[in-house]
This record gives structure tokens, sequence and C-alpha cells, in this order.
């Protein structure tokens, strides 16, 4: 029997290893092939960098580490910084011995001593790619040149970063060249953080932005506020759901990198030490409301004139009257054109707002005398004293079908509390509608 | 240790190593593309057919013969297209033996072509003194000085290859005082010729500074094309040591395909000008052959050089403006495709107010009007603002011109004329032919802009020493024409006089016109030659005869009324004011300023899902109203082989289509990066395609061997179509001589470029001919037949209005009709008409708010039904590039996208919608016909096999041990635990 498993196992791993065979040529200790590198008495090094411009981009930067050996190969190694590794090479994934790999020698160009580089990228089945011939020249004891290399090996996209070297080393060795140019993550300023196991990252900050890091590289950005049923977020504008546990919340987000797409599930352990955030007077309003089967996200900006700006998916611009914590929009909808005319009909025209600028749809709201009503759905109302800031809810309603009464029935006593003093002064069972006025009927 | 204990340990261990290989497959698949590409893996196997035709085989018997004939190809376009500007007291040619002293450290470091994705390597390119020596003699260049500029820590800074900004461009000339006393000591040993190199670059993503405030350190008022203060401190000092008998002339080359400012050449007693361009690999030989006299120039500026650059009008409105009340709409934008707005791009735009009027059009026009006294023109000074006109360059002799003669022959006019070589040495001369039709009140009325002159014909010939030529061009009457966007909305031929001219450049055009015209020569810069014009009276206002393609016999009429403020309705009042020789003062551009309104967004702008929707079902209601559903992954036995250079009319083309499953379709139209995918179900290979315009990049930076020639308006600068052609073959030779790792062909270039020189700082100029769209065309028509003739499908780039690298990810660009049509797509027309182009490279900008591989307009109207086109329409880089949506380019006409990247593949899913797969359907047809057109074809009716790469299958072969390792784990655990028990 264990001749038999012996065999078996045996079996296996040739066939692994057989499959793998085309991969042996990517280990980090790849072959020099290609024609015999001459032999050198000197040796130099050389180091350069390449940072990209952009903000997502830090992915791309990295350090090399250029050697001229004294057999006449050259080697290039890369460390690529800004993934924040600075462990040791032999293991460090963010390090790749022999990126690009060539000769090089001492030679006289158009008259002028210096050394010519000559660098290539070898894939795993031994292809060049990419070749250049560099010439670095003597400048008080300083050599230099522009090494270009593949950002995708093989295609003729490059970057180029400027080596600098001289005869001898520059480092002891290569932790030592890792450690010259180790970079240090500084996250950005937060109140809080959602966070995975490994290390991605969403900060909360105190005005309400969040930035969301895919391990050290900014991805994505989005708000986040607070109310009473817990934190609210959005990413690019549009919410993103969060399940909350108790004080443990979390929501999903994906990445897109190439053609490659990561869901991260980033969790706040203790959203209780949360403060609102503060909002900026005149930020918008914010909702979740649906759109053709989708929730997207409402902006309302309220002008002192009276005039406002409704946003969802696009402008459109009316007018808006108070009553209580309610907003009640208005607009000529025969002016609104394109977009905006098709959207207006479909989606709510009356708001509660909170103070932190988040805001809820509801059906309607009238003006009820020194009351406010307000629908919070079809059959659902809340009653405010807006004098007082006093509210109950609890209250239901029925709307003639030609929306001209409105019958209410109150909540019983327990429920009414010291309101029922208020609604018995100033409430009524029927009220006469008129625009967004409500009349006790008689 | 027990064994029990061992299996114990080693059972979860390979059950862990299972699940991540497991997982490991759908991760890894999605990136696959770039896997296989980063490893070279190899996904396709060709099995050809025995005993196929060959349908493309190169002219060269090695690989060796067509190097050296490229080498000298490059060499002979320099020659013939470096324009000679000044040369004083004949200063030029110059005496082999002479002895120069170079000056710039661009002169060591010379610019050879630009960057981006057009970049060449200058590994292999000749240096200057390697080609001073070699045609001046040996040490003719001093060594002292060449050293001093290989060891200065001082060098051009051009802007990075992409992900650049325009804050990077760097002079960085030798301050006069770091050059030490030593080597001043050496100069007068090298005293023949000063020889000054003034290298610009420019590249791919960034614009060059205009004016760029944090750059006014480094270079004049931060423009990048002015002499900066080192350059002036050099030319004085020159001057200086020229005076003291040190030097005895000083020669200055213009190295660059970016018009420098040139306000000092009649300054520092520089003797000579010569206008270079990028020399490509060894253009230089051909720059030192008309230094010594082996060639004559004769290559004619391609572009108004002007004294000051913001004198032309299209400066006002150059860059990426921000649409004021873009943060109420939560817009981003994106230089690049790493950066963060790459997936929305929609805050910027540009006005193109300065309509017709740029490059020479505007400065001859306003001249005429001028000269006329018309036009509210004002005090204008021509020569205040041109120091070279269009179509320029001296000679070592001189040319006269006489029997001018212009004869009607039907749709064309035979132009005629006797060119003496009057000087001493022979020399190839190009006959400019150009033609002025009339401003009319009709024009006015319905604000069709005329510009005084138009280049419509050219030849060139060689003219011995004494001898005449006679020249005998065709120019066609569709050239003459205008379009009408407002009443006649086609192309018009209007009534009234028509003048012809030969013009030694088009300033000199205009003065003959001029003169014709009786014009008060005391009001003219320069004199004019009646009798070099002729008249041609249309008597009938005709705007049928151009109203249809003379290729398709469809219609013409507007197709850019959305990229045209004063016409489209979403505006909502936002007008422009075009430049108009109406009223020159009260037109003029200023800054344009614009806000998104709704319709705007909902239009193109929305980055919104739901938008995004909303414009597709727009789409599909006007585009294929009452689609039925097409026949759709049929079984059948036809291969993409058997079309192989079949006819685009050909109805086995739909019967091919149909038999592809959806999936391979959108597979093809998703993964186009450099390259195109097998479609197994009906054999038709995956191929390469690689960057251009000057060469075959991808071997330009490392490969097999490759010529980069001249930046393409030094080929233009040529007006030898001939050269151009041989270009183009060679070119086509080399992808023809290329394979991958895998044995897959290169059949596809990216190129050539095709846009215009709107102005001198676009980062691409280098990529582009001319700032004339009809010389453009007509250059373009040669090097695309000609490439396409070696079996290598070209993607004429980038269609269209994309004439700046500033905001160029989804800029709004806005224009009028005319403009569109007569500057902007003429050297593409002439690409695909003329040069029967098969295919164009669409553009990462929008035309009004519509991104423009999603303007039907242009993609369908133009492309399809006006111009022909038959094959395959690539985007420009579309990688996480979501606003170049899948759908609406489908759609619109857009056949293959450039990169993919994940959330972008908004084709899934609508395998039933009838509008949809009929549009996938269309493109891929159209990839195909671009294919079955190529060298991808010389393997016959071959067999594709689609191969999963080596990498995957070593993934699938560790999922299967470490299953059997888990379960064998797993069993021998359980054993040894009941042995135990």
């Amino acid at each position: 029997m264990k001749r038999f498993l012996a065999l078996i196992l045996a079996l296996v791993m040739v066939f692994a290893l057989a499959a793998c065979s085309g991969n042996t040529e990517g280990d980090k200790k790849e072959e020099q092939k290609g024609s015999e590198p001459a032999a050198e008495t000197k040796t130099y090094q050389f180091e350069g960098t390449f940072e990209e411009q952009g903000e997502f981009a830090s992915m791309l930067n990295a350090a090399f580490l250029l050697n001229l050996n004294a057999d006449g190969t050259a080697v290039v190694d890369k460390y690529d910084f800004g993934r924040y590794d600075a462990s040791d090479f032999a293991s460090n994934p963010t390090y790749t011995q022999s990126y690009l790999s060539g000769t090089w020698k001492q030679v006289q160009k158009d008259g002028v001593d210096c050394l010519q580089i000559k660098l290539a990228y070898k894939d795993a089945s031994g292809n060049e790619s990419n070749g250049t011939t560099n010439y670095a020249y003597d400048v008080a004891g300083q050599y230099s040149f522009d090494m270009s290399y593949p950002v995708v090996p093989g295609q003729s996209y490059t970057r180029t970063a400027t080596m600098t070297g001289k005869e001898g080393t520059l480092y002891a060795d290569k932790n030592a060249f890792i450690q010259a140019h180790k970079a240090t993550f500084t996250a950005p300023e937060h109140i809080a953080q959602f966070k995975d196991e490994k290390g991605n990252t969403a900060y909360l900050q105190a005005d309400g932005n969040m930035l969301v890091y895919g391990g050290y590289d900014k991805f994505a950005e989005g708000k986040w506020s607070r109310d009473a049923q817990g934190v609210k977020i959005s990413i690019g504008g549009t919410p993103v759901e969060v399940t909350s546990d108790g004080k443990k919340a979390s929501f999903k987000v994906e990445r897109t990198m190439g053609d490659n797409t990561m869901e991260y599930t980033l969790t706040c352990d203790d959203i209780s030490v949360l403060p609102a955030p503060q909002v900026a007077e005149n930020a918008p309003y914010t909702a979740t409301v649906s759109m053709g089967g989708r929730d997207t996200t409402a902006e309302l900006t309220l002008n002192d004139d009276g005039t406002a700006n409704f946003k969802v998916f696009t402008n459109m611009a009316c007018t808006y009257k108070k009553i209580g914590s309610a907003v009640v929009l208005s607009a000529d909808a025969s002016k609104l054109e394109g977009y905006a005319a098709q959207i207006w009909p479909n989606v709510s025209h009356a708001f509660i707002i909170n103070d932190d600028h988040s805001m809820k749809s509801i059906k309607n709201a009238y003006e009820a005398g020194s009351l406010a009503l307000l629908l919070l759905d079809d059959t659902a109302m809340r009653v405010e004293f807006p004098s007082y800031k006093m509210a109950r809810e609890g209250f239901t309603y029925t709307l003639s079908e030609d929306g001209k009464t409105l019958n209410v029935t109150a909540p019983d006593a327990e429920t009414l509390g010291a309101f029922s003093q208020i609604w018995q002064a100033s409430g009524s069972a029927k009220w006469t509608i008129t625009d967004n006025t409500a009349a006790k009927a008689e | 240790m027990k064994k029990g204990l061992i299996w114990k340990i080693l059972t979860p261990v390979f059950a862990v190593l299972l699940i991540v290989s497991i997982v490991a497959v759908p991760i890894t698949s999605s990136m696959a593309a770039t896997i296989n590409v980063a490893l070279g893996a190899k996904t396709q196997e060709i099995v050809p057919e025995p005993g196929a035709s060959v349908y493309f085989v190169s002219n060269f018997t090695t690989e060796e013969e067509l190097t050296a004939f490229e080498k000298q190809l490059c060499r002979d376009i320099e020659s013939e297209g470096a324009a000679l500007l000044i040369n004083r007291d004949n200063t030029l040619p110059l005496a082999k033996g002479t002895k120069f002293t170079p000056f710039s450290q661009s002169s060591f470091n010379l610019l050879y072509g630009g960057t981006g994705s057009g970049q060449v390597s200058a590994d292999d390119a000749v240096s200057l003194k390697a080609a001073f020596d070699e045609v001046f003699g040996e040490g003719s260049v001093n060594l002292e000085q060449w050293k001093f500029y290989a060891t200065t820590k001082h060098k051009r800074v051009n802007a990075a290859t992409t992900g650049g900004n325009q804050g990077q461009y760097r002079i960085d000339e030798v301050p006069w005082n770091e050059y030490p006393a030593a080597l001043k000591n050496t100069w007068a040993n090298y005293g023949d010729v000063a020889l000054v190199v003034l290298a610009r670059s420019g590249g791919e993503g960034a614009d060059l500074p205009s004016g760029l405030k944090e750059l006014e350190p480094y270079m004049t008022d931060g423009d990048y094309l002015r002499l900066c203060k080192e350059e002036v401190e050099m030319f004085e000092n020159l001057e200086q040591l020229k005076k003291n008998g040190t030097f005895k002339k000083i020669v200055v080359l213009l190295n660059s395909s970016n018009a420098l400012q040139l306000d000092f050449v009649d300054k520092y007693g520089i003797d000579a000008v010569l206008w270079i361009g990028d020399v490509g690999m060894t253009g230089i030989y051909g720059v030192a052959d008309i230094l010594a006299g082996n060639v004559n120039p004769s290559g004619r500026i391609v572009d108004t050089f002007m004294k000051n650059n913001h004198a032309a009008p299209a400066m006002a409105n150059f860059g990426a403006y921000k649409y004021t009340n873009g943060a109420d709409y939560g817009v981003a934008t994106a230089q690049n495709n790493t950066d963060p707005g790459i997936d929305k791009c929609n805050s910027d735009f540009v006005v193109y107010q300065e309509g017709i009027y740029v490059g020479y059009r505007y400065f001859e026009t306003r001249y005429e009007d001028y000269v006329l006294n018309r036009g509210n023109a004002g005090s204008y000074n021509y020569y205040d603002d041109v120091a070279f006109p269009f179509g320029f360059g001296l000679s070592y002799t001189d040319f006269e011109y006489s029997n001018f003669k212009v004869t009607e022959e039907g749709a064309s006019f035979k132009v005629e004329v006797d060119v003496k070589n009057t000087g001493s040495v022979d020399g190839k001369h190009t006959v400019q032919i150009y033609f002025q039709s009339p401003y009319t009140e009709y024009d006015k009325k319905n604000l069709v802009e005329k510009a005084a002159v138009e280049i419509c014909g050219f030849d060139k010939k060689m003219i011995r020493a004494g001898h005449t030529e006679h020249f005998s061009i065709t120019v066609e009457k569709a050239d003459l024409t205008s379009y009408d966007h407002l009443g006649a909305k086609t192309y018009i031929l209007e009534d009234g006089d028509y003048y012809f001219t030969v013009g030694k450049d088009a300033h000199d055009a205009v003065n003959n016109i001029l003169a014709a015209k009786g014009a008060d020569s005391s009001r003219m810069s320069g004199t004019g030659n009646a009798a070099l014009t002729g008249k041609w009276t249309n008597s009938t206002f005709d705007k049928t005869t151009y109203a249809v393609s003379s290729v398709t016999g469809k219609p013409i009429t507007n197709l850019f009324e959305n990229a045209d403020l004063n016409k489209y309705a979403g505006a909502e009042g936002q007008t422009v004011t075009y430049l108009s020789r109406q009223d020159w003062q009260g037109t003029w551009p200023t800054t344009q300023s614009l806000h998104i309104t709704a319709q705007m967004w909902a239009d193109g702008l929305t980055h919104e899902e739901s938008g995004r929707q909303a414009i597709v079902e727009q789409m599909k209601a006007k585009y294929y109203p009452g689609a039925s559903m097409p026949a759709l992954g049929v079984s059948g036995s036809l291969n993409a082989g058997d079309l192989a250079m079949a006819e685009y009319d050909d109805p086995r083309w739909a019967q091919l289509v149909s038999q592809v499953p959806y999936r391979e379709m959108t597979n093809l139209i998703y993964n186009g990066f450099h390259l195109t995918q097998p479609v197994p179900s009906i054999n038709l290979p995956g191929t390469n395609d690689e960057n251009g315009p000057q060469g075959f990049t991808k071997s330009l930076m490392g490969g097999s061997s490759a010529m980069a020639y001249t930046s393409e308006d030094v080929m233009a600068a040529t007006y030898n179509l001939k050269l151009i052609e041989d270009m183009g073959h060679c070119i086509g030779e080399d992808f023809l001589h290329a394979t991958d790792g895998s044995g897959t062909v290169f059949s596809g270039i990216y190129g050539p470029g095709a846009n215009i020189h709107r102005t001198p700082y676009s980062g691409r100029n280098f990529e582009y001919y001319s700032e004339d769209g009809w010389v453009a065309g007509r250059v373009s028509a040669v090097e695309v037949a000609a490439i396409q003739d070696r079996g290598v499908y070209v993607f004429t780039k980038h269609f269209a209005l994309n004439d700046q690298e500033e905001g160029r990810y989804g800029i709004s660009t806005w224009s009028n009709e005319q403009a569109i049509r007569e500057l902007y797509l003429e050297g593409f027309e002439g690409s695909i008409v003329r040069g029967g182009g098969m295919g164009v490279m669409s553009s990462f900008n929008r035309l009004g708010v519509v991104w423009s591989g999603a303007h039907h307009g242009l993609m369908t109207g133009i492309l399809r039904d006006e111009w022909g086109m038959k094959g395959a329409a690539i985007t420009d880089c579309s990688v996480f590039a979501k606003y170049m949506d899948y759908r609406f380019g489908v759609l619109a006409g857009q056949d293959l996208w450039d990169g993919h990247g994940s959330g972008m593949a908004t084709l899934d899913g609508l395998d039933k919608d009838p509008a949809i797969v009929t549009a996938v359907q269309k493109a891929v047809s159209h990839i195909c016909y671009s294919i079955c057109h190529s060298h991808a074809m010389n393997v016959g009716n071959a067999t594709i096999r689609v191969i999963t790469p080596w990498w995957q299958l070593a993934l699938y072969a560790l999922i299967g041990v470490f299953a059997v390792l888990t379960a064998l784990g797993a069993f021998m655990w359980l054993r040894s635990g009941k042995k135990s028990k």
C-alpha cells in the first residue's frame, strides 16, 4: 500500500512539475542568454527612480538598481517602493531581481569615452523585448543615462528613469538599497476607519468626506454621514449598503485594476465613536431615492431667495417651501427640458431635511396653521408643531381621489402623550387641501 | 513522529493550498489578457492551410537589404524635407573640410522623434558628429566641444513618455559662463561655422507650454517655443565671436516639429537657418548632405512660421477649459488612463472659435483684406506676424515661372506652368498651385468663410541648371467647393471668379492674385505677378453636384450640428462668434466660457449608468429603429480564410459573421489592446497591432530591425510622393518581417496621424503632417496605400478634432461644420478615399458632448456613408475609460476597443437585443474585413485553435495535485485513526 501511494504521489508531482515547467525561467534567477558578454575588470553600480504623475498611479513608482558586473553582464533589479514593503529582498514580493538584463562594456562613441549598456526584458520563454542600448558618460566621476523600461513588458509603452552611478558600489547589498528607497505610508487625516485584514481602508474625515485606499493607493472617494439609524456611505455619488451588527458596521467596495475587479469588505468595529460630520452650511442635502428601480443620490441645494437646485442625475431648477422639518419642491414642468423633464415627474418632491444635511424622501407635506402635516408614506403621517420643535409620529391618513380632502386618524392617547393638547387645540380629523396648505374642514 | 500526526498536519495544508488555487482561477482569468502579454504566453495555434496562397511577400531578399534601403530612404526624406529658410550671402553650401563647433547641448542630444506611443529609440540613431564627420571629413566637428556637451549636467528634458505634463519640459541650455576657457580656446580651430541646434520636443499627453507661469524661471514667459535666456546669451556671444573673427559663419538648425517663434533670425549675425524637424534614425546625414551641397535643398515648410506664435487666432482658445458648473455635476478629468477621473472625463471643453482661419488661411486672408481695405482688417502688418509663409523654402538655385495656363476639363482643371532653373546648379523644385474662390454676398449671409488662398495641387521635379521643365497638374473641382452649413447644408461651388496661381509660397500666391485684381501695391508686402494667375468664371451656383458622395452616392448634409454651439439646442443660448472676414477685429476670438446644461449632460456628458442607458435607448431608436434579431451563432462551414481579399459587398461576410457566437464577438471587440483576438468559430487568426507613425514602434523600442523615419511634417515637406510611397512600403515591410514570441504576426499599424497643426504647441504635431488638411490628405493617401500594399491594415489617427493633448480624454471640442469638414477631416478623407485606408483610430475627445467613437455622424455618416470605409475603427487607448462605452460605440459605428477594463463590459447580457446584436455583428464584420485583407491571411484557410496558456494549465494542474493530495491525506489520516483504535 505504501509503495502504491508513493507511486501515486510521485506521478502527481511529476505531472505538476511538467505543467509548471514553462515557469522556471520566470524565477528570479534568470539565466543570461544571447551573445557572451565581454569581461571587464571594473564594476559599476547605478540607481534611479521613476514616480508616475497621478494620484492613483503609485503602483507604477519604482526604484532601480543596476549592477555592471565584472563579467560584462548588466543586471537591473526593480523595487516597487510604492507598495511600502521594505522586507528582505529575497522574499520581498515588491522586489524583482533581474527585471532587465544584458551586457555592458567601455567604448568610445563619437570620440568620447563612455559605458555602453545594453538592456532588455526577457519573458518566461526567453524572448527578448524592449531592448535598449544606452551610453553613460563620465561627469566628474559620476555617470548617468536615461533608462527606458517597459510598463507592460513586450509592449512599446515605456517609462524612463534617470540612472546615476559610479565605479564600485553605491550600496553594500540589495537590502541597503531597499532601505534607502523605502517609502513610508502616511494615512490621510481621519477620525475613523473602515478596514479589512489586508490593510484596505476607508478613512472617514471630519468634514463628511471619505477616502478609500486599496493598500496604499487611493482609488475612490465618497461621503459619509450619521443619523439615528447608523452610518450612511456613498461612493462616487452612489449610495452603498452599510450592514450593522451592534456597534460594528461594514460595507463593500469594488476596485478595478485593468481586467481585474476586487471586492473589499471594510469594517468599523465601533461606529458609536463617530461624531456627526461637520457639514458645511451651503453643502447640499442628500438622500437616496429610487429611479428606474435603482437607488441613486438626490442632492438638494436651498438658496436664500426661495430657489433651489435639485439634482437627480441632472440638475433641475425649482423653488421650495419649508414646512416644519420638510421642504416641498415645485417647478414648472413645462419649462423643464430634456433629461430633466423625464426625471422630474418620477422623483419625490418632498423631503425631511436633517441638520447633518441628510434628507429623507416623503410623500408630501402641508402647512396646517401652526402645525405641519408630513405624509411619510401612503398611510403614515407625522405631525409637527414647529414653534416648539415638537413632533409625533403614529398618525395615519387617507387622501381623497381628487387630493382635496385629508382625513387624519390620531394615535392613541399613550402615543400622543403631551402632544395631545397641541393636537386637540390645532388639529383636526378632516382637512381641506389647497396646494400645500391644509385648512380645517368645516 | 506518528504517521497519523503527519497526515493530520499535511491534510489541512493541502486543503488550504487547494482553496487558494481554486480561488486564483477566476481572479487570474479576469486578468488573463494582461498576464498573457506580460509572460508572452501563446494563446492561439495556427495550423496553416497546406499550400495556402501567400498574399503578401516581401520585396526584399534579406532583412539586411531592407535595412540598408531604409537607412538611405530616411536620409533622402530628410534631405528633401528640410527647408532652407535663410541663406545670407550664399553661406550654404559649405565646402568639404569645413570645421564646425556645435552649440547647444541639443547638438549632442538631437531630437530624433517625439515621445509617447509614437516614440522612437535613439539607440541606433546617427549623431550629428558622426554624420558631419562622414560628409565633411573625419574631424570636422570640434571634439572638445562634443565632449563638453557629452558630460555637461545640462540636458533638454522632454515631457514623460506618457503620464507627463507641461510642467516637465525644460530647455536647460548651458549658461555661457559655464563654457571653460580652455574649451573657448579650441573654437578658433573649428571656426568656419558655429553650428547652433535649437531643439524642442513634443509628445503624447502634454502640449508644449505656451505661457506657463511656473516655467518662467526656465523659459521666456513660460513659452517653450521662444528662445530661453541662455540661448539669447549664446547668440549674443556668438555674434561677438563672429565679429572678432573667431567664427566666420553662424548656421542654425531648427530641430523641432513644433514651429519655434522665429523672432530672432534677423538678429545676432545669423547667416543661415535650416528647418530640419525631427530627423529620425539617419536623417541627420541628409542635413549634412544639404549643408555640404551634396543635395540641393527643396523642402517647403508645411506650417506658417511666425514671429509671434500668439498672433494665431487659435491661441485664444488652446487648452483645456473647465465648464464653470462642473462641480455641480461631479465631473472629473483625466490626462492619462491612470488618472482617477478616467471613467468620467467630462469636465473640459475647447472652442475652435477661429473657424477655418488656421495657419495661412488666417494670415493670408487677413492680409488680402487689409490690402483691399475691407473686412475691418485694421492696420494689419503681415510681417509683424509671419516670419516665413506656408510653403516657403529656398534652394541653392533660382527658379523662374512662365507660361502659366489653366484649362477646364470637366470635373477638373489642367494647370500648366514652365519652370526654368536659372541658377548654376541642378535642383528639385516643387510647384505649388493655389486657388482663391469668390467671397460673395451669399457667403456673408450664410456665414460661409473663404480663405484668400488654398493649396490645391503640387508636383516636384528635378530641373537641371539652365533647363526648363513643364509641369502639368490636375486640380479637382471638388477641391474648390466650400461647405455651407447654414444655407444649402452641403458642399457648394459658387458662381463667380475663381483664381488659380502658382506661388513659391502661400504669400507669393496671394500677391499674384492681388496683382491680378489690380490691388494697391503700396499696401502690399511683397510683389505679385498677375501673369502667373488664371481666372475661371463659374456661371452657376452649384449646390447639387457635390451634395452626394462620389464614393457611395449617398447624400451629404450636416452631421455635426451637435458640435456647434450655435446650432446645438442643448447649449441653451450659449453661442459663439466665429472669426469672420466680414469683421476681423469685431470677431477676433476671446477665451470662451461655458457651463453644462441639463441637455448637454443628458446627451453625452453624463457619467451615471442610468444616463448612459438612456442614451443607448435613444441611439437604438434613432439608428436601429425596428431592428429585428439577426441570425446569431448559426452553424456553418465558412472560414475567415474563405473571404481573404474578398470584396466588401460579398454576401458571405454576413454569413461568416452569423456563425460567430455572441461571446466570441464581444471578446473580439473588447480586447483590442495592440492585438486582435482569435475567433475560433470562423478560424480568424488573432493578430498583433502596433504603434506608428514614424515607423514600427515596437521594434524601434527594442526588437527586430525597423526604421524610425522623420517626423510627419518633414515627410510632408518633401512634397515628393514617391518618397512617401517608398516609406509606406518599407513600414509595411517592417511589419511583414516581425512576429512575436508565439509566432503571431503584426498586421495592423496605429498610424499615420492625420490631425492638423492647429497651433504650434500641440504635443503631437510631430505625428501630424501639416497645418493644412488638404496636404495631410494627399500625403496620407499615398503612405496609407503603400503600407496596406504590404498587407498591413492602417488605423489613421486620431479621428477627429484631437488637435491638442491638454484635456485629451473626453474634452468637449466645439467647432462648426465648415471648419470640421474643410480642415479637420481632410487628412483622414485622403487616407480613406484616395488611399483606400481600411481603418481609423477614433480619438479621446468629444465632438460637442459626444465622445468621438460614439458620434454616429462621424463614425458612420462620414466614414461609411460618405467615404465608404470598409475596415475597422479602433478606439484610442480605452483602458479604464468607461466613458468610451461599448454600447454607444457599436451603435455609432465604432468597431474595436484599444483596451478593456473591469466594469466596462457593457455589451454583456445584451445578446437578445436586436439592435445591439446587429451593431455588434457590423463591428465584427469590419474587423474581419481588415484582417482578411492583411498578411495575417498568408496562412490561408487555416485552423485556429485557441490555446489555454501555459500558466493557466499550470494552475489547473496545481488544483489537481492539491485535490489528490488533500484526498490522499484525508484518507491516510482516517486510516491511521482507525488503525490506532
